[in-house]
């Protein structure tokens, strides 16, 4: 898959694949086109030219409903994103609702469960964002996305906005879902995460794979340069 | 001089001012929200159309339109059905409408603009239409944010309706200046008349105040008590 905006290439040609039940992660320093490629997946992005298959259908294909698609693939993002005017029960209720067209007491149901797997403490459920917590915020973004019952969730740098404390909470939760065998495709600079959970991890450099394989083999005996020098930089794992 | 007397005049003044400026709104509310959505989330021909609507009423004063919608719109109609006669009080309602629609419809569109990309990025990864962001996601957080403005627009309206005694059309500042000239009391009539525009104006400010309290969301819109 490539992607220009304009005359800058974010995406050089990239190829790989994510199987059922498997966490992939990708790593790699801003500007490296990781961002843009999972806003490709599901097409908030256009990309320009490739191909992505999606359980056997080509997502970029003329003849796609891509909202179909959409709502098969979870999305969380940086900055939580969730819907201001409602409740944490109703932000994740609105997708099964909405989309799926379930009815008021299935949707609340399975909101419910979802707000449970996130752990969400049970008096937050009935709060707006702006009165939750970070961690609470981006529990309740992973919850809504859980609720759609989606093939992969794409996370888009989950814990960037959130403070250490913050974000471990929000990791405790991947790394849950890792265990249960959720497809998930992540783009973090958490390399504690991309070492206990990730069954691979990409690093991307300029557009490109730069390098990749298990996270032991990657993240403590980078072969590329430009590797050794990232994970240097955000995490010296050499002791 | 008999007060009931002029009193009731008021009153029947009153009413088709407040018939104005209720459907006036309601009308500009409804025509201006398809101009909002047209200038926001359509392109080409409905959007210019739209811009060139918006721009066009509010380039040019209020009286103007009506006297266009009043008197040089049926002239026209004529044309075609020679027994053709408006009915001033409809021309003016048309024409108090028409204009709200702009204006309201400027302010739906800064609503609607303030919402973040990033929920409407959320709302199209869960496979929502345009429409269901626009309905489910976009509306009501505008509808809160917009509030203030709608205040303001109904009592520009309540206030600018008088322009429709130009037209002749019996509302409270018509009823006025006739039972003014008709009884010489000019300045006790017209002291009533501003009494009566500040206190329905006053009632329109706490009634919107209220229903901002009692719909506010902590997060879409914030609240000074």
């Amino acid at each position: 898959m490539k992607k220009k905006f304009g005359e800058k290439t974010v995406l050089e040609g990239v190829s790989f694949s994510v199987k059922m039940g498997e966490t992939k992660v990708i790593i790699g320093p801003s500007g490296a086109g990781k961002s843009t490629l999972l806003r490709c997946i599901n097409r908030l992005v256009e990309p320009d030219e490739g191909e992505i298959i999606f359980d056997g259908i080509n997502v970029l294909s003329k003849d796609v409903d891509i909202r179909k698609i959409r709502a098969r693939i979870g999305f969380v993002f940086q900055h939580f994103n969730l819907f201001k005017h409602l409740t944490a029960v109703e932000n994740v209720k609105i997708g099964p609702k909405v989309v799926k067209g379930l009815s008021d007491e299935e949707a609340e149901r399975i909101a419910i469960k979802a707000l449970k797997a996130v752990h969400l403490e049970e008096d937050a459920f009935e709060k707006y964002p702006a009165e939750l917590s970070g961690g609470q915020q981006q529990r309740v973004a992973i919850a809504r996305a859980l609720a759609m019952e989606p093939d992969i969730i794409l996370f888009d740098e989950p814990t960037s906005a959130l403070d250490p404390q913050l974000a471990g909470e929000v990791l405790d939760v991947m790394r849950e879902l890792a265990r249960k065998k959720v497809t998930m495709l992540v783009v973090t600079h958490e390399i504690g995460f991309a070492l206990n959970a990730a069954d691979e991890v990409l690093f991307f450099y300029n557009g490109r794979i730069w390098e990749r394989g298990e996270p032991r083999e990657l993240l403590y005996k980078p072969k590329r340069e430009e590797t050794k020098s990232f994970l240097k930089r955000i995490a010296d794992l050499s002791l | 001089m008999d007060y009931g007397f002029i009193l009731g005049q008021l009153a029947k003044g009153l009413e088709v001012t407040l018939e104005l400026t209720i459907l006036g709104f309601l009308g500009g509310f409804a025509l201006g929200f398809l101009l909002a959505i047209a200038r926001t989330y359509s392109g080409g021909i409905s959007k210019a159309l739209a811009v060139a609507y918006i721009e066009l009423i509010r380039g040019t004063p209020m009286l103007l339109q009506l006297y266009i919608i009043g008197f040089g719109l049926p002239l026209l109609i004529r044309e075609y059905l020679p027994n053709f006669v408006m009915n001033p009080t409809i021309a003016a309602l048309l024409g108090i409408m028409l204009n709200s629609a702009a204006y309201q419809a400027e302010y739906m569109r800064g609503a609607f603009n303030s919402i973040e990309s990033g929920q409407i990025e959320a709302a199209l990864s869960l496979g929502m239409t345009k429409w269901k962001i626009i309905r489910h996601v976009v509306f009501p957080q505008a509808f809160r944010i917009m509030l203030p403005s709608w205040t303001n627009e109904m009592v520009y309206l309540l206030k600018y309706s008088s322009l429709a005694m130009l037209l002749a059309v019996p509302e409270l500042m018509y009823m006025a200046s006739i039972t003014a000239s008709e009884t010489f009391l000019y300045a006790q009539i017209y002291l009533i008349v501003a009494g009566i525009y500040l206190v329905f104006a006053t009632l329109i400010i706490q009634f919107m105040r209220l229903v901002e309290l009692k719909i506010h969301i902590p997060g879409v819109t914030t609240i000074k008590r």
